[in-house]
């Protein structure tokens, strides 16, 4: 059996993609939370009548003990925050919102029981510290999404 | 044999075209949490959670750690199966060999999809390979249209015939407030409806639908305690044998006959036409009813149209077939096998409400994937 | 219950790209590695498991391009879509419950053919996770930080893991990254986010592995000695990484506490003689030590500090390389559960440890390990 047309064959490689657009269903609960925040600016969190946790963003059932959350049971958090934890992040892809360098934190927003994830900015990022307080900077033309709040920057400015 | 398994419950969503007021998650803990108050069990007793969906329906990658809050998986064992459109059938099968090896005494089973969240034909194409498959293969339907040509041309079946599964099945699901379409239709209907790819027409071919199902299964002694009539699970079996399109041989479901011989041999079941008291087969369209019975051995090739007309599988028929209005009524993908799995448990337990059939005792729950694998699930209300 | 052995087992070398072979022929070439390991047949096999994702395969039922390749013909067979020693946990239930007497589990996965960044970006939920950009990176730098600031954890510690697997990955045949490398190489080596620098991260591979299972009446149908299952556990966290203390790894102890009390173990220090764990990132294997309560909370460097994780140490931790020498997404949990198998049947090669009789095999799945599963193998 002559093997040699494997040595000599030099494997090809398609290109290609998959493209497939997807619209999400937010839900009752996710719009709530979203419009509050596209039309107010404000964050709301949701607290779960059997273990008393307060989650951001607002739940239809309490992800630990399964609860139901009613719709009473919502109020506003923060908007202050501490920083909980941060990266920086030096390497670049277009699906990021952000050049980099930039940074994600998880921010404890008063009065929320967890933290939540976004954009730490509007400072110089090599005096960012884990404690720090921190406010939303929202975009001045919201549209019901979690970029409505265009990133968290600490409160009084830079010089912390 | 390893441990006696059996369903204490089942519970489903309201499956529509688009469910606007729920996330992916929500949709999930609707169906679970119905599941438990059926079961009359709380998350406390769940010990393992088995989910799945098929991935590009929604864009969601590892949907077993994003769905564990949906899941009420929270601090527990968690894993996904995924296998296609057999995929609600092998998410129950998994979870029976979960409870049957020992480890876990209930375990939940979940299937869902929101078909809304995406391009159903865009997301399906990408199952056939790159280099040699994807560019000819155009969805589901075109195959299943294949199919049914050949099975027509061999035994002179006619449109019509197909037809009168339909209406079945559609006539079925008025009686269930779960399904998606719930308004019955006649022949006419279904010959007056537009061609998609000849000869399947729009009222032959399953809908696209939201929703999600859950299914507890529990171990032996668990199940005696907890539930006054379970469905206890006789025999599973699982053949996927297909690789590439080009190689599916459109006159005969290979797998569907190869799967139900070796369940029905498990269950010692010899005449399934006899014994069995309803049947949930997994029909993505109308042809399947005719062509698929006969692959499963209700009856000889080319016979099918007879049973049909004759009422043999209506309700009140001798093997009522669908009595939940069946895949045609409500297509939720990674739920839909389950859902037949979760009809047959309902109907032995004797929670069919109003599309109860008499004195189950014994069911036959089939899965199907529309790269034609299928999978077959027995049940019955006496223990194994 | 009864007792389960694997029996069989074979992997691929990991590298960039297998340019010359698509996941079929991966799948091919570790089945007929495993079965000619054990010296069975295919006809000795009564059903399959495969693993694979469909986001890293670019393909709906990813599990379609395999069947033929791992002989599931007429068989059943199933897919567990989750990382390798899930699918292996899956196979042993199979037998477990009684149905199957032997079950092949295979595990492909080619980072190769999509984006690495793209693909981890969609295991977040798409409205308060994925729109910010986060991919596996990010988020395991945040895990990192959360470790430091916690937990005390010190980056030159997790350099030392670094330098410590890629020189043993030299001895391990299958590993893509043999490496000498310094702790100041480690350190001075790009940031990707912070703590993480290039060194500390793993590579993405592409590969394939195989295991054979049997139950305790058909191990002899091997020519192997059979190495067995003794115990597993497995559970996972909310998916939000707010929602966790990332710091600490609370399922992960749950599925040891699971594994260990199922193989009997009271204190692993003491009985285990050695590990393999995903260390996806170097950090990850300190923090994994402490939530296999290998160690208390915020010892995890110190182990690799003095030398205990090494080699030629009192508990050698990833004498193979680790992930961190070879990561097939999915494939590196089972190839962690195939080593294990190696060192206990005394079949590791240049890079077996003087005392194996008993090992813990680890995977993760999902984003900063949410998802873990622990298995326990012995000799006896």
């Amino acid at each position: 059996m002559n093997d040699q047309w494997r040595r000599d064959t030099r494997p090809l490689i398609l290109e290609g993609g998959i493209h497939m657009p997807y619209s999400w269903t937010v839900g009752r609960v996710g719009s709530r939370f979203l419009i509050e925040l596209r039309d107010h600016g404000r964050i709301m969190g949701s607290r779960c009548p059997n273990c008393h946790l307060v989650w951001v963003p607002p739940r239809l059932r309490c992800p630990e003990c399964y609860a139901e959350i009613d719709d009473r049971a919502w109020m506003e958090v923060g908007p202050h925050g501490t920083l909980r934890h941060f990266t920086i992040v030096r390497y670049e892809h277009p699906a990021q919102p952000m050049k980099p360098p930039f940074a994600y934190g998880l921010i404890d927003l008063d009065g929320a029981s967890r933290a939540i994830t976004h954009l730490i900015s509007g400072m110089d990022l090599d005096c960012l510290r884990p404690g720090i307080r921190v406010k939303p900077v929202m975009e001045s033309t919201r549209q019901g999404h979690i970029l409505d709040i265009a990133f968290f920057t600490p409160v009084g400015g830079s010089n912390q | 044999m390893g441990k006696r398994v059996a369903i204490t419950g089942f519970g489903q969503t309201h499956h529509s075209a688009r469910r606007w007021d729920v996330n992916g998650l929500e949709l999930i803990q609707e169906a679970v949490a119905r599941a438990l108050a059926d079961a009359e069990l709380t998350l406390k007793d769940i010990d393992a959670v088995v989910i799945g969906n098929m991935d590009h329906f929604e864009g969601i990658n590892y949907v077993d750690t994003w769905s564990v809050e949906g899941c009420g998986a929270f601090l527990k064992p968690i894993f996904k199966v995924t296998t296609g459109g057999t995929t609600g059938s092998t998410v129950g099968i998994a979870a029976y060999y979960h409870v049957a090896s020992g480890l876990f005494d209930h375990v939940l089973a979940i299937g869902w999809e929101k078909n809304s969240e995406s391009d159903t034909t865009g997301a399906i194409i990408t199952c056939s390979d790159p280099i040699w498959d994807r560019f000819s293969y155009s969805g589901a339907i075109p195959s299943l249209a294949v199919e049914a040509s050949a099975y027509m041309k061999k035994y002179g079946i006619k449109q019509e015939d197909a037809a009168r599964v339909t209406v079945r099945d559609r006539g079925n699901a008025v009686k269930n407030p779960y399904a998606h379409l719930r308004m019955a239709v006649t022949v006419e209907d279904v010959m007056r409806s537009p061609m998609l790819t000849e000869p399947i027409k729009l009222l032959d071919i399953c809908p696209r639908s939201d929703g999600a199902a859950a299914v507890i299964f529990s171990s032996e002694d668990r199940a005696e305690k907890t539930c006054p009539q379970p469905a206890w699970v006789h025999s599973v079996s699982v053949r996927h044998d297909t690789t590439w399109f080009g190689d599916i041989d459109y006159t005969e479901i290979h797998s569907l006959a190869s799967a139900a011989k070796e369940a029905f041999r498990l269950a010692g079941i010899r005449d399934p036409w006899k014994e069995l008291d309803i049947c949930e087969l997994y029909m993505p369209y109308s042809f399947a009813g005719l062509k698929w019975i006969e692959s499963i051995g209700f009856c000889g090739p080319g016979q099918a149209p007879r049973l049909l007309w004759d009422g043999e599988t209506d309700m009140g028929g001798t093997l009522p077939m669908n009595p939940s209005g069946g895949v045609l009524s409500t297509n939720c993908i990674g739920a839909t096998a389950l859902l037949r799995v979760g009809e047959v448990a309902h109907q032995i337990m004797g929670k069919a409400d109003k599309r109860q059939v008499p004195d189950v005792r014994l069911g036959m729950a089939t899965g199907f994937g529309g790269c034609f694998w299928s999978d077959v699930m027995i049940l019955g209300a006496e223990k194994p | 219950m009864k007792r389960v052995a694997a029996v069989g087992v074979s992997q691929t070398r990991f590298q960039p790209r297998h340019p010359d072979k698509n996941y079929a022929d991966l799948i091919y070439d570790v089945t007929t590695g495993a079965l000619k390991d054990a010296g069975m047949t295919i006809g000795q096999i009564d059903n399959v498991v495969t693993v694979s994702n469909d986001f890293w395969d670019g393909r709906t039922i990813s599990s379609m391009a395999v069947m033929d390749a791992c002989g599931s013909y007429g068989k059943n067979v199933s897919t567990v879509e989750g990382d390798g020693t899930l699918g292996a946990l899956y196979g042993a239930m199979r037998i477990w419950s009684g149905s199957f007497g032997t079950t092949l589990v295979v595990a492909h996965s080619k980072g190769s053919e999509g984006s690495p960044f793209l693909i981890t970006n969609a295991m977040f939920d798409p409205f308060y996770h994925r729109p910010l950009g986060l991919d596996a990176i990010s988020s395991a730098a945040l895990q990192a930080q959360a470790y430091i600031d916690r937990r005390r954890a010190r980056v030159e510690d997790w350099a030392r893991v670094s330098v410590k697997n890629h020189r043993n990955a030299k001895l391990n045949p299958f590993a893509q990254l043999p490496m000498d490398v310094t702790v100041e190489q480690v350190m001075a080596s790009p940031v990707k986010a912070t703590p993480l620098k290039r060194l500390d991260c793993s590579p993405v591979s592409d590969g394939a592995a195989a295991v054979i299972l049997a139950g305790e009446d058909r191990v002899g149908e091997s020519r192997q000695k059979p190495v067995w299952l003794k115990g597993v556990g497995y559970a996972a966290e909310l998916h939000y990484l707010g929602d966790r203390d990332l710091s600490h790894p609370r399922a992960l102890e749950l599925a040891a506490q699971k594994a260990y009390s199922m193989a009997g173990i009271k204190d692993p220090k003491e009985e285990i003689d050695f590990l393999e764990v995903y260390d996806a990132f170097s950090y990850m294997e300190s923090l994994w030590l402490e939530g296999l309560g290998i160690c208390s909370a915020g010892e995890g460097g110190k182990l690799t500090r003095e030398g205990i994780t090494e080699m030629k140490g009192k508990l050698p931790v990833n004498a193979s390389g680790g992930v961190l020498s070879a990561h097939a997404v999915l494939v590196a949990g089972l190839v962690r559960f195939i080593e294990g198998v190696l060192q206990i049947r005394g079949a590791a090669g240049a890079h077996q440890l003087d005392r194996a009789g008993m090992g813990l095999a680890h995977g993760i799945n999902g984003p900063c390990g949410q998802s873990h599963c622990v298995w326990i193998l012995g000799k006896n």
